[in-house]
């Protein structure tokens, strides 16, 4: 039984960490405060929503699956929480009873089996409870209710607990033997005794004899263990199996269910200004938000942007500096991210064209830190993003290379940004580099969308990009007398 | 008539006994006792009992060529593995209290060992073995087969053994408790059960789990459970086991004679070859079957080394080569000290011993002579200090391996009177040696009087040194001696060469 509830074919993994160029996207990106506001303090949650954003979905239908089913958990929080805690209670029963450690005892495997079934079952007796039907489902809500229904309806999931119940009431069994030529007892597999007829004498005609293996007889008690082992271990088997299928069909629900209560959770604390995104052929976007400001803000007025990508492979953003630039390349950066893991995002609307990977190169403090030189840290952590570039990706650049003079930076920057264009990928830049502008411009392969952050008259920022090419002056100097001359 | 793949005719009142010195002075104890750790049977006085003519060594080193060959190796290692003696087997089963087990363990033991012998019958046939003592021991083998007696036992087992097996029975167990019946098919099986009742669950195909507990395999031999079980079957078939108790009465004492020492003989064959092989692929060494030959003939052997060296279990082994022509009655080996002088001479000593136990050698290639005795003497060195009484004891001891000593002697003498004057020591060694030749006594004579190589029929060799380094090679070779070379390589590794001591002191004053 695959749990298919917001995908086909998951493979999200319970031990998942991420790697360090999935830990600079989150650092560069700010993603904590999102997994923060989703998870609440739910390490799992958090775990499996920040695995979502690099799990991207690339398929429209697949896409509108997810979308519907969030939006149906979005409708009904209570039943998806429900779901998760009962979920995460049987697991964590199961964990406490399981005391089968090696891979020697069938007789320990298929006790502790017969345990850790029962508390599964009775969590999926609980699910059925639920009674789903009564919703109007989607695809892969309707999906889970019919597994379940086909598994366990009609009195299946009883007959399974009645039998488990039966099994851990009566230990008796018996055993059909023959001598062997090496004159051991050859012995088939254990056969069910129902403890009602246990207690039932054979026939009389039978000839039978009984004995009991005396306590303090070890070498005799050891050898019956190891005749039970024998005769259990299809048994055993079986229900290994039966349990196994339990443990991943609950594991698999776990991960899906905690990354909907995470959806949940974060919208509750936004106060509804989202949308569903929609793969079209190119990035567009309304009134896009950051979330993290949103997050902190808590209701205040924020501006959003509006980007339009139409047919060009590079947009370049220029501008005053505190105009908005690095938190629109984080919103950008946030929105792709969740909207590829089936998430709403915050804006207007939102259509881009989906992408294997959102990769980040933003300028680092602690790069100056590294003896190696600033320079060469920066290089090398490009090379590594380009090391495992896939076949789509946006790359967000934000202040790349100004660790040396812009002379030199810009032609790295223009050299990385072609290379990086040709490869496919859509290269969203921050940059105040002159030349590196220059250079793109002149370029013909390259289609270049320029925005720039707004400064009024009076050195105000409005923090909204426009469609312009960038100033040859960069904005710092006025900040820099902005400072200097207030004071 | 065949009733030894050891001895060919010779009774055990016949054979050699050597000396206990021989043996503590060849190290051959330690060699021995390697040898032993092969073999289950107890192989000394095998070894304590050399061979005394050619055709029972040859009779041994056959059997040893036809076991050698991996097939036949295989086959007998096999047997042995499976074989039990009849005492062994008496005691294994005495040792059970219960008499339906002691029962059945016969009826099992006798089968297997009938079952064990046709097998090597067989595979014996089959490999066309070329030694007389293997082609009589399949002779023999053939009569005893076609044996009324043999016969009826051999159906008696297919019988009885039938018979036990197709016994059914049923084990009802709860707890400790455990009620033995015939066959009832109580229950399901509950394998069926499960498979159906979870059947909605068990469709997966994605089950790592599976290979969790791994398949437990069926026991054999016997424990308490089964003695007890077995107790309870007897009473639940007592017909069937009545039928066991009376085979028990009949058979508990078969047992052939040449077949039970047969059995055994073959242990120290198979543990000679093992120790031998495993010797082989450490150090890539030859081992070979000496040719018996007459004393008017040279006795070699080439690329030989000391076994006793081995149980030190040194990186590698240097090999050495020895002759003796018909002319020449003692190789006198002189040369530095720590150069393997007394391993070359344990070596010669034991290469002599070995060839007359029947086996094979280290060495590539080598004639010897039966010798009658072997006589060794080997000073203890750190037992200087009592002088006086340890000469006259030497003194004593090597008097009377003269006087012992004759044509079919051999001879190890070991730096003698190391600890007495230069002149006394040669006069000593001149004199036992022109006695010992008198007598055509061969030997090896290893000293650090390098005039006694100048003696007619002595033959001088050296333990070599590397001239520029004070490393030793340990090789012996023949030549005369020449001390200075070693000598200066020593000092110099020392830096008190003449010319170094002098440098030396100009440096301190």
């Amino acid at each position: 039984m695959k749990v298919e509830l917001i995908g086909t074919n998951l493979k999200w993994q319970s031990n998942w960490k991420p790697n360090q160029l999935q830990k600079n996207i989150i650092a560069d990106l700010e993603l904590e405060p999102i997994i923060q506001a989703a998870s609440d303090d739910d390490q799992l949650i958090a775990m499996v929503f920040l695995q979502s954003l690099f799990d991207p979905i690339m398929e429209k239908t697949d896409l509108a699956d997810r979308q519907a089913t969030a939006a149906f958990f979005l409708e009904h929080p209570q039943i998806v929480r429900k779901i998760y805690q009962v979920v995460q209670t049987a697991i964590a029963n199961v964990k406490t009873s399981w005391w089968f450690m090696g891979k020697e005892s069938a007789i320990a495997a298929f006790s502790s089996c017969i345990s850790a079934c029962q508390l599964y079952l009775s969590a999926i007796e609980q699910i059925m409870a639920l009674e789903l039907d009564q919703f109007q489902l989607p695809a892969g809500v309707l999906k889970l209710n019919h597994q379940l229904k086909q598994a366990f309806d009609q009195g299946k999931l009883a007959k399974m607990q009645k039998l488990l119940r039966d099994l851990k009431k009566s230990r008796a069994y018996a055993v059909n033997s023959q001598l062997t030529a090496q004159l051991d007892s050859q012995i088939t597999q254990r056969r069910f005794i129902h403890w009602h007829k246990w207690l039932a004498p054979l026939a009389l005609s039978q000839r039978k004899v009984t004995f009991e293996i005396p306590i303090r007889d070890d070498n005799a008690l050891n050898a019956l263990g190891r005749l039970e082992n024998r005769a259990t271990w299809g048994s055993a088997t079986t229900l290994l199996t039966v349990y196994s299928n339990l443990k991943k069909f609950f594991a698999e629900l776990e991960l899906q269910t905690a990354w909907l209560v995470g959806l949940t959770n974060l919208a509750q604390k936004l106060s509804g200004e989202f949308c569903w995104p929609v793969y079209q052929s190119a990035l567009k976007t309304e009134n896009l938000k950051n979330l993290v400001l949103l997050l902190k803000l808590n209701g205040k007025e924020i501006i959003g942007n509006c980007i339009e990508q139409k047919n060009s492979n590079v947009v370049l953003i220029s501008g005053a500096n505190q105009g908005g630039k690095t938190t629109f390349l984080r919103a950008l950066g946030q929105a792709a991210l969740l909207a590829e893991a089936g998430s709403f995002v915050c804006a207007q609307n939102f259509c881009l064209k989906p992408v294997k990977q959102v990769l980040t190169h933003f300028k680092r403090e602690e790069d100056q830190t590294i003896q190696n030189g600033k320079l060469a840290a920066e290089l090398q952590r490009m090379a590594d993003l380009v090391n495992c570039l896939a076949s789509s990706a946006l790359v967000l650049l934000n202040e790349s290379f100004t660790s040396t003079n812009e002379h030199e930076g810009s032609i790295i920057n223009y050299q990385i940004t072609k290379g990086l264009v040709e490869r496919q990928v859509l290269v969203v830049s921050v940059s105040f580099q002159y030349e590196y502008w220059q250079l793109l411009d002149q370029d013909p392969e390259i289609r270049l969308l320029c925005l720039r952050a707004q400064r009024r008259a009076n050195g105000q920022r409005t923090f909204k990009l426009t469609g312009k090419a960038p100033l040859k002056t960069s904005f710092g100097l006025d900040l820099f007398w902005q400072k200097f001359k207030t004071s | 008539m065949f009733t030894s793949l050891l001895y060919l005719h010779t009774k055990q009142s016949e054979l050699a006994q050597p000396t206990p010195a021989t043996l503590k002075d060849l190290q051959l104890m330690k060699v021995f006792k390697a040898i032993q750790q092969k073999s289950i049977q107890d192989l000394s006085e095998i070894f304590k009992h050399p061979l005394t003519n050619d055709s029972e060594i040859k009779y041994r080193q056959a059997i040893f060529q036809d076991l050698v060959r991996q097939p036949v190796l295989t086959t007998v290692n096999q047997f042995e593995r499976e074989f039990l003696g009849h005492q062994r087997f008496k005691a294994e089963i005495s040792y059970h209290y219960d008499g339906e087990i002691r029962n059945y363990e016969l009826l099992i033991i006798l089968q297997q060992n009938l079952k064990s012998l046709a097998k090597l019958l067989k595979a014996l046939d089959q490999l066309a073995c070329q030694s007389a003592g293997l082609r009589s021991w399949c002779l023999y083998l053939h009569k005893f087969f076609q044996a009324d007696p043999t016969k009826q036992l051999q159906a008696e087992i297919v019988d009885l053994t039938q018979k036990m097996q197709d016994l059914h029975y049923s084990l009802t167990i709860s707890g400790a408790k455990i009620t033995v019946s015939q066959k009832i098919d109580q229950g399901m099986p509950l394998n069926d059960l499960l498979k159906q009742s979870f059947a909605p669950l068990l469709n997966s195909q994605s089950v790592v789990q599976n290979d969790l507990i791994k398949p437990i395999p069926q026991e054999s031999g016997i424990n308490n459970l089964q003695v007890l079980i077995l107790h309870s079957l007897a009473k639940v078939y007592p017909a069937e086991f009545r039928e066991l108790s009376r085979f028990y009465q009949e058979y508990f004492e078969f047992a052939d004679p040449v077949i039970e020492r047969v059995a055994q003989e073959f242990n120290f064959y198979t543990a000679v070859i093992k120790y031998q092989q495993q010797i082989r692929q450490t150090y890539q060494v030859n081992f070979c079957y000496p040719q018996p030959v007459t004393a008017s003939t040279a006795n070699t052997v080439t690329a030989s080394f000391d076994l006793a060296l081995i149980t030190m279990a040194p990186p590698k082994i240097i090999t050495n080569d020895f002759t003796l022509q018909p002319e020449e009655n003692f190789l006198i080996v002189s040369g530095p000290n720590q150069g393997g002088k007394t391993t070359f001479a344990r070596m010669v000593g034991a290469d002599y011993y070995l060839f007359q136990l029947g086996m094979p050698i280290p060495g590539k290639k080598a004639a010897l002579t039966i010798k009658r005795q072997i006589l060794t003497h080997f000073e203890r060195q750190e037992k200087a200090s009592l002088l006086t009484g340890l000469l006259a004891a030497d003194i004593e001891r090597i008097y009377q391996i003269v006087t012992a000593s004759d044509q079919q002697t051999l001879v190890i003498f070991n730096e003698l009177f190391s600890s007495t004057a230069v002149v006394d020591a040669e006069q000593m060694g001149t004199t036992i040696l022109q006695r010992l030749i008198k007598k055509g006594v061969t030997g090896v004579y290893v000293t650090f009087l390098a005039k006694l190589s100048s003696l007619p029929r002595t033959v001088s060799m050296q333990s070599q040194v590397s001239i520029q380094t004070t490393k030793r090679t340990f090789k012996i070779i023949r030549g005369q001696p020449n001390n200075q070379a070693y000598a200066i390589s020593l000092l110099k590794s020392y830096h008190l060469t003449a010319a170094e001591i002098k440098r030396g002191g100009a440096d301190e004053s």
